[in-house]
């Protein structure tokens, strides 16, 4: 999947060529986002990523992380594998 | 030569046969027309528009008489475009509204080789704003008043952004006015010129706004966007200019795009290119004075 980033401040705007479709993004999704078009990950190793780069709580970055990506997920931004989650 | 260079005797004639180029920035459109009710009102307004004479024409419309039993009851007139009909007939006193919908809609359709915004255009001094919003909004009563105090007149319906440059090139066609905006920018206005008011058209009253002479002259002047405002008119709110994320900004600005979608990577480019460069308002209001006066204060 190909995706066009512009920042403007706090957000970003993606655009994803596959879908066709624009996503403005908070501070956080953006780094999610950004660390899984770099190298697909595991829940856990984006969580632990969230707590150390990021400074979250690790109850909070789980629950944030799962909201983001079921998001991510409806939008078409991202894809799970069950087997390897 | 102009279009207002010719008599009216010659323009008509012009139009009933093999049609005349007008060209409206980057766009060149041959209007044929045997409708001679239509020759002095097209000419009053587009009287400053050049003629074209080598250049490629990019539109052939015309405006010709429905056929058939019913339309010799009813008369109708047909628009098309290229030899095909674009839309249904229309009954023949919508003869200039549909010539005026059927030009926007040949750039909407067709010039995807720009970004197309459903915005209003002006420019005074460095200070260009881009007024994206939906009919009913505003958009064309504000443009009008700030045209009517000096600022240029870029675009009223469809303003044109070249991907590259991100440059707005101007088409500076007559402001399309309807309803309760018409009196109030006529009395705002008084100087200004206005085509025939237009009955009973899908969206009411209508009347068009001459474009000013010298916006029509500077057409080839591109000019580089330095705000994006989405206007309101509310006539229960004082005027207010407030700030929008630039993130928003882009969402309803690409919104307000005809063939954002159509362009892809092209389109995000020219659009974030043009908003990282733009500072982004809301602006809701009542009064055109107030407008003015914000308006001015940006430039």
């Amino acid at each position: 999947m190909k995706l066009s980033w512009r920042q403007f401040g706090d957000e970003a705007v993606v655009f994803n060529q596959a879908s066709g479709q624009t996503h403005v993004l908070d501070a956080m999704s953006a780094w999610v986002l950004r660390e899984l078009e770099m190298s697909p990950s595991s829940h856990d190793i984006l969580a632990n990523r969230l707590v150390r780069d990021l400074g979250l709580e690790e109850d909070l970055a789980v629950c944030r992380l799962q909201e983001i990506l079921a998001k991510f997920e409806c939008q078409g931004l991202v894809e799970s594998d069950q087997e390897s989650a | 030569m102009k279009v207002g260079d010719l008599d009216l005797g010659a323009f008509a004639a012009e139009l009933g046969g093999s049609g005349v180029p007008i060209r409206c920035g980057p766009f060149v459109t041959r209007i044929v027309s045997e409708l001679p009710e239509l020759a002095g009102p097209l000419q009053h307004l587009y009287n400053a528009f050049p003629i074209a004479s080598d250049e490629l024409v990019d539109f052939h419309v015309r405006l010709h008489c429905a056929t058939g039993l019913y339309h010799r009851v009813r008369p109708r007139v047909v628009f098309s475009l290229d030899g095909e009909q674009a839309f249904p007939p229309a009954l023949r006193h919508l003869a200039l509204p549909l010539l005026e919908w059927g030009l926007n809609w040949c750039v909407y359709t067709n010039a995807h080789q720009y970004l197309v915004i459903h915005a209003a255009a002006v420019q005074k001094g460095d200070t260009t704003c881009l007024l994206p919003a939906v009919s009913g909004s505003g958009k064309s009563t504000l443009c009008a008043a700030l045209v009517s105090r000096g600022w240029r007149l870029l675009s009223d319906e469809l303003a044109i952004l070249r991907p590259g440059d991100g440059n707005i090139l101007p088409i500076a066609r007559p402001i399309s006015l309807k309803n309760e905006s018409i009196e109030v920018i006529r009395a705002f206005a008084p100087d200004q010129e206005f085509g025939p008011l237009v009955h009973a058209t899908p969206k009411g009253l209508m009347t068009h706004m001459k474009p000013p002479s010298e916006s029509v002259r500077s057409m080839d002047d591109p000019a580089k966007p330095t705000h994006f405002i989405f206007p309101s008119y509310s006539a229960e709110t004082k005027s207010v200019l407030s700030s929008l994320k630039k993130s928003r900004a882009f969402l309803r600005a690409a919104d307000c795009s005809t063939n954002y979608a159509i362009l892809g990577r092209d389109g995000f480019d020219t659009l974030a290119d043009c908003i990282e460069a733009c500072d982004c308002y809301e602006f809701s209001y009542s009064s055109l004075d107030d407008a003015i006066r914000v308006f001015d204060n940006l430039v």
